[in-house]
């Protein structure tokens, strides 16, 4: 039996993890071209930061950067000079290689709204610019400076803006190519999830189906309902997210830390010193928060077993006026799931927060050694302020990291439930080699057979009889006394504990399931029809032609109501054929039992829930298709079989008289008082 | 938005947890709106000519102190107002259950027990969202947005604000479109997966006529059909959905591109200063959490208040049975005669009377079995007179008086009963005995099993009394179970004992022995037996015969045997059935 009960093992099992990803193995192609976009969407996060940096460092903070001066005509070509006082500047930066320590530099100091031109480096002590901006006060030195028009800062700052504009679209497209990839990469991973899921959803319901009788006798149908869709669900987003955000989230920490020990080492050093606390806080956490899951599902599960308890049997709790003692039962449940709850919200509260503060106190940080190294000259802002972006880049790894467990905990459970299903043995199954039946008979022999559903409760005990073909038999008996076990076991929804079930000399379990039952045909008590059209009901799958359909319809007395119908055979039926009639229902599963021209043809209680009209027709069928092939009859209404050909009445399990309804009557024994009985029931109640 | 006002008076009963709640969110926010400004003047001072590392420390200190600021505030926030959330979790789930033990029974008929779950697990987690993140989010979002667009215009450069949320509203505004249209394609989703279910449903429930008729392919080849579509479907909306967040997260980008050009010029033209521009990035970075939590905000109040709605129509649910306005319980106990005048009724769904002008006085102490088909009236008859519906007045006495006319408490407490469907709870089997009192001493459970002749059972069980019953225990068979549930009710001290076809799943020798018993123990007390048996019910001192809803012989079981009526012919049928011996707990029917 599959328990419902939320088992709640490990989040992560290899065993398990490595049967889910065998789903996705068809998509191996998809999922690899999801990495490379993964990739692509990575470097573009990773890059964001940089192109900032370097707009900082080349565009944005460049007013002081050193110059050096070439007279007009004689400045290397293909470098940004700057016309001004009649010569021309040139970034110190922008050459090809560093001058000569006797080449003179020259330094635009900005301050106070002024901008002023000195000769030497920018100072290191604070200066202020004189008003008219021809001097320039360091300290207590007094420097010569030429002042920079508004116009020829312009000048100057033009390759800057030309730079920004250009990191401006660099950017841009590094946006519009992670969008591309980003939404490429979803879509993509999304179809590799929903062909996963269709694929283990599709090897479930086939399980389910194929599983024998007993299984069902033993699984609640809801239960089954509930492995097929919502457990497979629950696979969902494992496939979607989990399974790339964690490669994506190892990329990113990689390509971060990477990328922090290409611009500094010093402060990559001291960022990645937070990194084993956040781990260790990280793996606290996990461990924390599994118990702390656990708990709240556990009391939730306890919340709807009351639940479900206590509605549907609200009636017994009113009767004995327990109402406010169930209230308090149900207090002591409630207010377990809300503690549980809390623990959970605290658990959070702090790790989370804890997270941010671990972030806002390496920004404090970096600005202390960060700063320090600027000012020192060690650094340029740029770096400083990447490095405060890719912190944050580095701790949101962290924060999906609990996000990802609790998917793949919920995944776990789920599939821990799927695979039990899925490694079942199907119980009863057919032989290696199954023999064939011989053409067209119908013998059918019991040859002492003992049957339980569960030992020891025997339902059939060393029952024997045989059955010719063409021979119309029936059973009688009381409810249990184990006439449809017989029905049951002909079909080979079970298998028998002793004894033997021979059709035409094979033994059930020689013979394959499919064709034994292509020879059978049973007509249930509970009729079950399938959507579609009536034609499709009665021919089901089979290539029959319309003559063959209606035939069948005809001989059962079926095509009367049938061609009343506004569509006739074409008429759409819903499930389970709510617009007609019971005895409709009944005479079209005759039908379709006739249709498909069975060597054998079983009516399990076929009559028992129709009105008398027809229950006549469904007599009169039954009068048409005697002699034509072996029939066995289940019937309570002892009227349905007088004309067959012997009856067996049955009585804890045995059976205990046989004959034909005449001697049977003459031997006086059960089926006489049985007889007697319901005669006065039909016929003589006032 | 109405629904919310339900929430009202559990708000009030919680408000200091949400005034102390969202007073440290706003402090959070409040700590973060001053980074960006330590940030901005530490940018100022390292660019500044002549600084030296003890300038910075004031900054480093100050980020320290808001990291702190950040954390008790965040935990704080969590705490009161997540905690509140689940506070009124658990009271409303209370009330819910509260309200479930006022319903009647006719209620819980129409409405799936699952779905009754439902509404006290699922509809009730979308309410606590809406009171813990929905209440974050709107005070949040609100504050954030206003603070920093104030921020951002008054203190940066209201120009370059103006060009770099230009591309902000674009999310909202697309957001808002593909919204529609994946509400649409979620619900398809979501009608193609109750198809599936339905059809998967169905199809295990058929699966006998399925195996018998060798239709195992082609139904599996349907249900794949519909796996399928729901496959095209979830790609459907994968198709728009999954373009939602690269969507905002390009359009945030966008913003984040024009203030670095625009930003860096207006620094390169020394409009504002490099500290300035580091500022705005990062209150631009903080408009990113509001801006794609709009979208969740307005998805979430829609759900939780449909789901309140849902929860709205339970509380809004006036149970039908309950006492008259004024009743007081009798002065003298209850002595258990009984009287049924001239009782007619019909079931609300239904024109055909499932009872009909029945009478019948019955003096305390006295045994009375009513017999009958299925669908005869004699559970109706039981149902009324436990006010499971209510009879019309004037139609059903308790020692004289109406039991319109009695308080429900009392008219229960003098019946004790033993359902026919013999439902027990997942309990302890002591704890189902001593279900009319918890405080039933060890003897009279005890004594209840060994007159309901099941206490021999009980002991063979490992746990013996303490044995639990139901999913994590053990399950007992149909005979036990009506024979403990037979027990719950004689351990109920009352004057009126009703079983209601109490004895179909035990065999007629355990029956009789209990009867006897019962006979004994019963002397002075009323007895109501229903069965389909005649054995069950041929000690009783008044039998009717019922059918459709009619009275259409009594008498006692001697007097109706010579009457050679239906109840006669009952009686030759069963002698024979029992000669034909179905086992009465055997399967295969």
């Amino acid at each position: 039996m599959i328990r419902e009960e939320e088992a709640l093992g490990k989040a992560y099992d290899t065993r398990l993890m490595r049967r889910l990803l065998g789903y996705a193995r068809p998509q191996f192609w998809w999922i690899l071209l999801a990495l490379v976009l993964t990739v692509i969407v990575t470097a573009s996060t990773i890059v964001q930061p940089y192109l900032v940096k370097i707009a900082i460092d080349n565009d944005i903070n460049t007013v002081s950067l050193p110059l050096v001066a070439y007279p007009i005509g004689q400045a290397p070509a293909g470098l940004p000079a700057v016309p001004f006082g009649g010569r021309l500047y040139v970034r110190v930066k922008a050459l090809p290689k560093a001058p000569g320590s006797n080449v003179p530099i020259y330094t635009i100091l900005a301050a106070g709204g002024q901008t002023a031109m000195i000769q030497g480096p920018m100072p290191h002590q604070a200066f202020t610019i004189l008003p008219g901006a021809r001097q320039v006060r360091v300290g207590s030195r007094l420097l010569t400076a030429v002042p920079v028009s508004a116009a020829a800062m312009s000048r100057f700052r033009q390759q800057d803006v030309a730079g920004l504009e250009l990191i401006g679209v660099i950017f841009l497209a590094a946006l519009l190519l992670a969008f591309l990839a980003n939404y490429l990469q979803a879509y993509i991973l999304n179809w590799v999830s929903q062909s996963s899921i269709f694929a283990i959803r599709k090897d479930v319901i086939t399980k389910i189906e194929r599983m024998p009788a007993a299984f069902f006798d033993k699984n609640p149908t809801g239960r089954l309902v509930t492995r097929a869709t919502n457990d497979v669900e629950a696979l969902e987003e494992m496939y979607s997210s989990v399974m790339v955000n964690m490669i994506r989230d190892g990329l990113l920490l990689v390509g971060v830390v990477v990328i922090m020990f290409q611009m500094n080492t010093y402060l990559a050093l001291i960022s990645i010193a937070v990194l084993p606390v956040v781990f260790v806080a990280a793996n606290i956490y996990r461990n924390k928060a599994r118990t702390a899951y656990r708990n709240v599902r556990l009391a939730l599960a306890r919340i709807n077993a009351f639940l479900a308890e206590n509605i549907s049997g609200m009636r017994v709790v009113q009767t004995f006026q327990r109402q406010q003692a169930q209230e308090e039962k149900f207090r002591s449940a409630n207010g377990a799931f809300r503690d549980a709850g809390i623990r959970e919200i605290r658990l959070f509260a702090i790790f989370r927060p804890f997270m941010d503060f671990l972030y806002t106190g390496m920004v404090a940080v970096l600005v202390w050694f960060g700063g320090g190294s600027i000012i020192d000259s060690a650094l340029t802002f740029g770096v400083v302020y990447a490095f405060i972006q890719y912190i944050q880049l580095l701790f949101q790894p962290i924060n999906d990291v609990t996000q990802n467990y609790s998917i793949l905990q919920s995944a776990m459970a789920a599939s821990e439930r799927l695979f039990v299903l899925l490694d079942r043995p199907l119980d009863l199954v057919d032989a290696p080699s199954p023999q064939a039946l011989p053409a067209g008979k119908g013998r059918v022999v019991f040859d002492h057979v003992w049957f339980a559903y569960e030992e020891p409760t025997w339902v059939l005990r060393d029952v024997s009889f045989a059955i010719e073909p063409g021979q119309t038999v029936a059973f009688v008996g009381a409810t249990g006394a184990g006439k449809t076990s017989i029905m049951s076991l002909l079909a080979r929804f079970y298998d028998v504990q002793r004894g033997q079930v021979l059709v035409d000399g094979v033994d059930l379990r020689q013979v394959a399931q499919a064709e034994l039952r292509q020879r059978i045909a049973v007509v249930h008590q509970d009729v079950f029809i399938f959507a579609g059209t009536i034609r499709q009901n009665i021919a089901l799958n089979k290539p029959l032609t319309d003559a063959q359909i209606m035939a069948a319809a005809q001989l059962v007395g079926a095509d009367r109501f049938i061609t009343r119908l506004p569509h006739g055979y074409d008429e759409p039926v819903q499930e389970r054929g709510s617009t007609f009639s019971t005895g409709q229902r009944q005479l079209l599963s005759l039908a379709r039992a006739v249709a498909a021209d069975p060597s054998i043809l079983v009516l399990d209680e076929a009559t028992s829930n129709i009105d008398t009209e027809s229950e006549q027709q469904i007599q009169a069928a039954l009068h048409n298709l005697a002699g034509t092939r072996t029939m066995i009859v289940v019937a309570h209404r002892l009227s349905t079989i007088q004309s067959a050909d012997c009856i067996f009445v049955m009585a804890q399990g045995q059976i205990r008289e046989s004959g034909t309804h005449q001697q049977l009557l003459a031997q006086g024994g059960l089926y006489y008082d049985l007889y007697r009985l319901q005669y006065k029931e039909d016929y003589d109640v006032t | 938005m109405r629904h919310f006002r339900a929430l009202i008076p559990y708000f009030r009963r919680h408000r200091w947890f949400y005034v102390f709640g969202v007073g440290a969110l706003l402090g959070a926010d409040l700590a973060q709106l001053i980074l960006p400004q330590v940030l901005e003047r530490f940018v100022n001072t390292v660019q500044r000519a002549g600084a030296v590392q003890s300038d910075l420390w004031p900054y480093a200190i100050a980020l320290l102190v808001l990291a702190v600021i950040i954390f008790a505030t965040r935990f704080l926030w969590r705490n009161f107002v997540q905690g509140a959330a689940r506070l009124i979790d658990y009271e409303m789930r209370q009330d819910l259950f509260h309200q479930f033990t006022l319903l009647s029974p006719n209620y819980f008929n129409h409405h799936k027990t699952g779905d009754l779950m439902a509404h006290a697990t699922n509809d009730l987690q979308a309410v606590r969202m809406a009171l813990s993140m929905g209440v974050v989010m709107i005070a949040d979002t609100a504050f954030l947005i206003t603070s920093t667009l104030i921020i951002m215009f008054s203190t940066i450069s209201p120009s370059l604000a103006t060009f770099a949320l230009l591309p902000l509203p674009l999310a909202a505004v697309v957001t808002g479109l593909l919204g529609r249209q994946i509400h649409l394609r979620f619900r398809a989703v979501q009608d193609q997966f109750s198809t599936l279910s339905e059809h998967v449903q169905e199809n295990f429930s058929g699966i006998r006529v399925v195996k018998s008729f060798v239709q195992e392919e082609p139904e599996l080849a349907r249900l794949m059909a519909h796996s399928r579509e729901y496959f095209t479907r979830n790609m459907n909306l994968v198709r728009i959905w999954a373009l939602i967040q690269p969507l905002v997260q390009f359009i945030q980008g966008l913003a984040f591109v024009i203030a670095l050009v625009y930003g860096g010029i207006l620094v390169v033209r020394g409009t504002i200063s490099l500290g300035a521009f580091v500022a705005f990035t990062s209150y631009l970075g903080l408009l990113n959490w509001p801006m794609q939590s709009i979208g969740q905000l307005v998805n979430l109040i829609q759900r939780s208040g449909a789901s309140l709605q849902r929860l709205q129509d339970i509380f809004a649910e006036r149970p039908e049975i309950t006492d008259r306005p004024g009743v007081t319980p009798p002065a003298t106990p209850l002595r258990g005669a009984l009287r049924l005048n001239h009782l007619s009724f019909s079931y609300p769904d239904s024109n055909r009377p499932a009872v009909a002008d029945v009478s019948v006085d019955l003096a305390a102490g006295r045994t009375l079995a009513l017999i009958g088909r299925t669908g005869a009236g004699k559970s109706t008859i039981i149902n009324l007179l436990l006010r499971v519906f209510d009879p019309p007045p004037g139609t059903i006495f308790v020692d004289q008086i109406d039991i319109l006319d009695l308080p429900l408490l009392t008219l229960r407490e003098t019946i004790a009963y033993v359902p026919p469907d013999n439902f027990l709870f997942s309990e302890s089997i002591a704890q189902n005995i001593a279900f009319s009192d918890a405080d039933l001493g060890r003897e009279i459970v005890e004594q209840a099993a060994a007159d309901a002749a099941v206490k021999g059972e009980i002991l063979q069980f490992p746990d013996g009394f303490e044995t639990l019953l139901g999913e994590r225990g053990v399950t007992l068979s149909g005979g036990q179970k009506q024979r403990v549930s037979l027990a719950r009710a004689l351990a109920k001290t009352a004057q009126v004992l009703i079983l209601d076809d109490s004895f179909s799943a035990v065999d007629t020798y355990t029956e009789e022995t209990i009867l006897r018993g019962l006979l004994d123990l019963r002397q002075n007390r009323t007895t109501l037996l229903v069965a389909h048996r005649v054995s069950t019910i041929k000690h009783a001192d008044l039998i009717l015969v019922l059918e459709d809803g009619r009275v259409v012989e009594s008498g006692t079981h001697a007097a109706l045997l010579d009457h050679k009526g239906f109840y006669a012919r009952l009686y030759q049928r069963q002698l024979l059935e029992d000669r034909l011996g179905g086992a009465p707990e055997g399967r295969g029917a």
